[in-house]
């Protein structure tokens, strides 16, 4: 039980840095998102559509993210969120803190050698 | 398949109401899911199951699934097509308000501006009227200047050439379209009512269509035999009364008659905008019909041919020249000091014209460039200084949106208008000094009617303002992508930047100081240049003599009763209050006039063989030598019982006459045909030292003085010189008295003192050394405040470390150590790139130097001393006020 608090908790405070930066890369859309996340963390982060969609809304709503409507041939339209300069920065800004955050945790808590 | 309506109805089912989009979104995420499923393996139905079962959890789930509203700007922003224009006039009346609260940041930034390119205006107009802007004749490019020398010459006579040159050449060449000639003079020009002085110029024919010229009135004389001629556009209107019916009408010119065929328009100045009459000028053949040998020089200028250039136009003269003989040796040596081979030179007649003022209108340009970009220097500092202060505007700025476009553009419009306000006040005040320059420049300085603050150097000022407002916007954008928001709101420490910011301020300072040594440098060498002229020993004393030309006409006077006139005048003159000691000559230093005489006599050095000689031969009164200061080298000098037909005919001698064509042991020596090749001998009684004629650079040329008793009729004019105890220029006027008692037809010009004479040889360095110091010096006073900014910046950006060490026992000494470690720095490294880039650019001064070294070590250390010191005396302020810190206040405030 503490385990799975933990967890969540710990999504719940990493969500937008993980979003940000995957769109950092390039424009996406959410299943994209979803999928990226859990596979390059193979698995040990999901986000379920219920936390994922609600979370770009937000993104979108205090102007980091920026989604739009694309249509291809031969595909049904797709909404594809991008970030936008303040994104950016904010991004750049987490990026800084979660760093300072693992080595001040390794530190301490010695995670690095565990 | 499309999700959507299953998902609209799993949340119809669960009472749930989704918007559409999300419905849709959440549709694209099921066919992804979908695909997903199918490519694991799953059957179709399995697949479309699972997604299914998907949807009721997301349904189930959905009060997150709701997208806010988007937060309404506070401002709503103006329409996307007239944001950028709206946002420059925003910025450009928050500029304007800015510049007016900030008076005095304003005041002095613009006030540096306007100074810097006000005067860089003016010489890039100078530079542009005198060495650019083309010749006012038609296809200017094709105008070459002819220069005749010869080899082994000792005497320059640029843009010359020897009537023999000029017709070799004139006669059917191939490299130019037409040659003409001319000489300038002076006559007296009678209208009928009235008569006075008028400048001429003597030209060939070929001139007017040479040019290109087009009359106002009439045609110019086409032949070069009759008693016609044009007249200027300002003669025609003062002297003529702008009669349209003037051609035709006779003028009496020195009493001859001369009909009126042409008015040349107002913008035709040829040779310069004197000439008010253009006369025929006959340009003598080398030997006349009757087998005289005649020689004169004349100013030539021709028209290349289409395809021709001045190398081949040169070679072609120069061929000719040499395919004709020369009727006589000693005419070259009098004219070039050396009977070699003829040589001509073709130059573009405006490199010709400006060929002597190119190196030091350039030297000026480019200190006046080092001065504005010191002037930059500073105001880019106080920007910046500025732009520390401001980063708390900024930093909100960028919080409630502006980008960081938005912000440079911002920073750029305000640079951009000091610069703007600045450049108008320089065009202003550039124009004052348009108005100034007619008394600054020298006399005979080229083409200095020219000189205007016309289009083209008012767009060069308009372009030169843009980028030093360019420039003076990039630092203090470039600190920008620095700016770190939050730290700059939270704490007013203004240290958001920091580092850099000084750093920025550092590497201007520095550089200020580098610009400033290179200026200096420059200033020294032509001051020290110019001292040495003036400190030349030219051979003769220039302190407490008059001089002045006396003419007695040739329609007033014979031979006899000019000469009779001369002496008497003489002793007149000698009795003048404080008896000053008197002498004629026709020789007079920095006069213009000598005569120089080239002769076959024998020689003194190898009997038995003729010698070809030359030199300036001038004829004088016995007193010269006391009255010019010349000093005796041997022998003795000419006594008054000499001056006369009946006295032994003797002549003194210049040392290197001397040394060029007489014996080890000069006095005594016999010298003969120097005068009229009639083989008289003439002994040299005394050798004197040489003299410096003219330029302080020209060869010195052999002499020989001969009194006027003993010397051919004398000449119309002699130059006349008053050697007093007191000051000479309060003979001035008892002397223009003694000439109207002497005679009503004699008449006195160019009442000048020596000192004046060389005063005036020596006005082009003069203004030279004068413009560099004064450049030199307002670089110093601009560095050495930006240094003590830069310093006062950093000791209150350092005074909670300076507070600080102080509190953990530094003495005073150690941190105004540290001011000064900081402040010499700057200026140490600053000198060390000046004095690197003033020794390898000094060369291109060498030639507007003399008697000192382009690298002369005095002059540089004598600059790294004055830079230094004025360091020093930049960081004791910011150093004293760095020592008085109080680390408890300072800590305590800083908390």
């Amino acid at each position: 039980m503490a385990r799975t608090s933990l967890e969540r908790e710990l999504k719940r405070g990493s969500t937008e840095v993980l979003i940000l930066a995957l769109l950092d890369e390039q424009d996406r859309h959410g299943y994209d998102i979803g999928r990226l996340i859990d596979q390059r963390s193979d698995g040990a982060i999901t986000f379920h559509v219920a936390s994922l969609y609600p979370t770009l809304y937000r993104l979108e709503a205090n102007g980091l993210i920026d989604g739009r409507w694309v249509e291809r041939q031969g595909q049904r339209r797709r909404r594809y969120y991008r970030l936008t300069p303040a994104g950016r920065r904010v991004l750049k800004s987490q990026r800084s803190v979660w760093k300072h955050f693992v080595v001040a945790l390794d530190r301490v808590a010695g995670i690095g050698n565990a | 398949m499309d999700w959507t309506e299953p998902i609209r109805e799993i949340a119809r089912q669960a009472g749930r109401d989704l918007e559409p989009e999300v419905i849709e979104e959440l549709a694209s995420h099921a066919q992804n899911a979908y695909d997903a499923s199918c490519a694991r393996g799953s059957t179709t139905a399995e697949a479309e199951a699972h997604v299914i079962q998907l949807i009721g959890v997301w349904v189930a789930l959905a009060d997150g699934l709701r997208r806010p509203p988007r937060r309404r700007p506070a401002v709503d922003p103006p329409r996307a097509g007239s944001r950028r224009v709206t946002g420059v006039f925003q910025d450009l009346r928050y500029a304007l308000r800015l510049m007016a609260r900030q008076r005095g940041f304003s005041v002095l930034a613009i006030g540096t501006m306007a100074i810097a390119i006000g005067v860089m205006t003016t010489l890039v107009s100078v530079v542009y009227g005198v060495l650019l802007k083309p010749l006012p004749w038609a296809e200017p490019d094709r105008l070459v200047r002819a220069t005749e020398t010869r080899a082994g010459g000792t005497r320059q006579t640029p843009l010359m050439i020897s009537n023999l040159a000029y017709h070799a050449w004139r006669e059917q060449p191939a490299t130019i379209e037409a040659i003409g000639a001319w000489q300038r003079t002076s006559a007296t020009v009678s209208t009928g009512s009235d008569a006075e002085r008028a400048s001429l110029a003597l030209v060939t024919p070929t001139v007017f269509p040479l040019l290109r010229a087009v009359p106002l009135l009439g045609q110019p004389f086409s032949r070069d035999d009759v008693n016609e001629i044009a007249v200027s556009f300002g003669f025609w209107r003062e002297r003529l009364g702008a009669d349209r019916g003037v051609l035709g009408r006779s003028l009496q010119i020195n009493g001859r008659p001369y009909t009126i065929v042409a008015v040349m328009p107002a913008d035709f100045a040829f040779p310069d905008r004197d000439t008010q009459i253009w006369r025929p000028l006959i340009v003598a053949p080398a030997v006349t019909s009757d087998g005289h040998v005649t020689m004169s020089s004349v100013s030539a200028i021709a028209r290349l041919a289409p395809g021709a250039t001045p190398a081949t136009a040169s070679a072609e003269a120069t061929s000719r020249a040499r395919s004709v003989p020369e009727p006589s040796a000693n005419w070259s040596l009098m004219a070039f000091g050396s009977a070699g081979p003829p040589q001509i030179t073709a130059t573009p007649a405006l490199d010709a014209l400006t060929h002597d003022v190119r190196p030091g209108l350039i030297v000026m340009l480019i200190a006046v460039s080092l001065l504005l970009l010191t002037a930059v220097g500073n105001i880019a500092g106080l920007q910046l200084a500025r732009a520390t202060t401001r980063l708390r505007e900024m930093a909100i700025r960028s919080a409630i949106g502006a980008g960081t476009s938005r912000l440079v553009q911002q920073l750029m419009i305000e640079s951009l208008l000091v610069a703007a306000a600045g450049g108008v006040a320089g065009l202003l005040l550039s124009r004052g000094l348009h108005g100034l320059l007619p008394s600054v420049l020298p006399p005979n300085f080229p083409r200095a009617d020219g000189i205007t603050l016309g289009r083209t150097v008012t767009s060069v000022t308009v372009a030169i303002t843009a980028i030093t407002g360019l420039l003076l916007g990039v630092l203090p954008a470039w600190q920008l992508r620095r700016l770190r928001l939050a730290g700059a709101l939270a704490d007013n420490s203004n240290g958001a930047i920091g580092g850099s910011r000084v750093r920025g301020r550092t590497i201007i300072a520095a550089v200020q100081v580098a610009l400033t040594c290179a200026l200096l440098v420059g200033a020294t060498l032509l001051t020290r240049s110019f001292m040495a002229m003036v400190g030349q020993d030219r051979g003769y004393e220039p302190g407490h003599a008059l001089s002045a030309t006396l003419t007695l006409p040739d329609f007033a006077f014979t031979s006899e009763a000019r000469l009779e006139a001369l002496h008497r005048f003489v002793d007149l003159a000698s009795a003048l209050p404080g008896h000053p000691t008197v002498a004629l000559t026709t020789g007079l230093p920095l006069s213009g006039s000598e005569n120089l005489t080239g002769f076959t006599m024998p020689s003194v050095q190898q009997p038995g063989t003729e010698v070809h000689a030359h030199a300036v031969r001038s004829v004088v009164t016995s007193d010269v030598f006391a009255a010019l200061g010349l000093r005796l080298a041997e022998g003795r000098v000419f006594h008054a019982s000499d001056d006369s037909a009946s006295a032994p005919h003797v002549v003194v001698v210049n040392r290197t006459f001397a040394r060029g064509y007489l014996s080890d042991r000069p006095v005594g020596d016999i010298i003969r045909n120097f005068m009229r090749g009639d083989g008289v001998p003439f002994e040299v009684i005394g050798v004197v030292d040489d003299m410096i004629r003219n330029g302080l650079r020209d060869q010195t040329q052999p002499e020989i003085y001969s009194l006027l008793s003993q010397s051919p009729g004398p000449a119309a004019s002699h130059e006349l010189v008053l050697r007093t105890s007191g000051d000479p220029a309060a003979l001035v006027q008892p002397l223009r008295a003694l000439v109207k008692q002497l005679s009503p037809a004699a008449t006195i010009q160019s009442v000048r003192t020596m000192e004046e004479r060389v005063a005036g040889s020596l006005t082009r360095d003069r203004l030279y050394a004068i413009v560099l110091v004064v450049f030199g010096l307002s670089a110093l006073v601009i560095t050495a405040v930006g240094l003590f900014g830069v310093l006062s910046y950093v000791v209150s950006q350092r005074t909670r470390e300076i507070a600080l060490r102080s509190a953990l026992g530094a003495q005073p000494g150690q941190i105004a150590g540290l001011v000064f470690g900081q402040g010499l720095a700057m200026a140490v490294g600053g000198l060390a790139i000046g004095v690197g880039a003033a020794w390898l650019s000094a060369k291109y001064l060498q030639t507007l130097l003399y008697g000192v070294s382009a690298h002369d070590v005095v002059t540089y250390a004598t600059v790294a001393v004055v830079i230094l010191s004025i360091a020093v005396v930049a960081c004791l302020l910011p150093a004293i006020r760095a020592m008085r810190v109080d680390p408890l206040t300072a800590l305590r405030s800083s908390q």
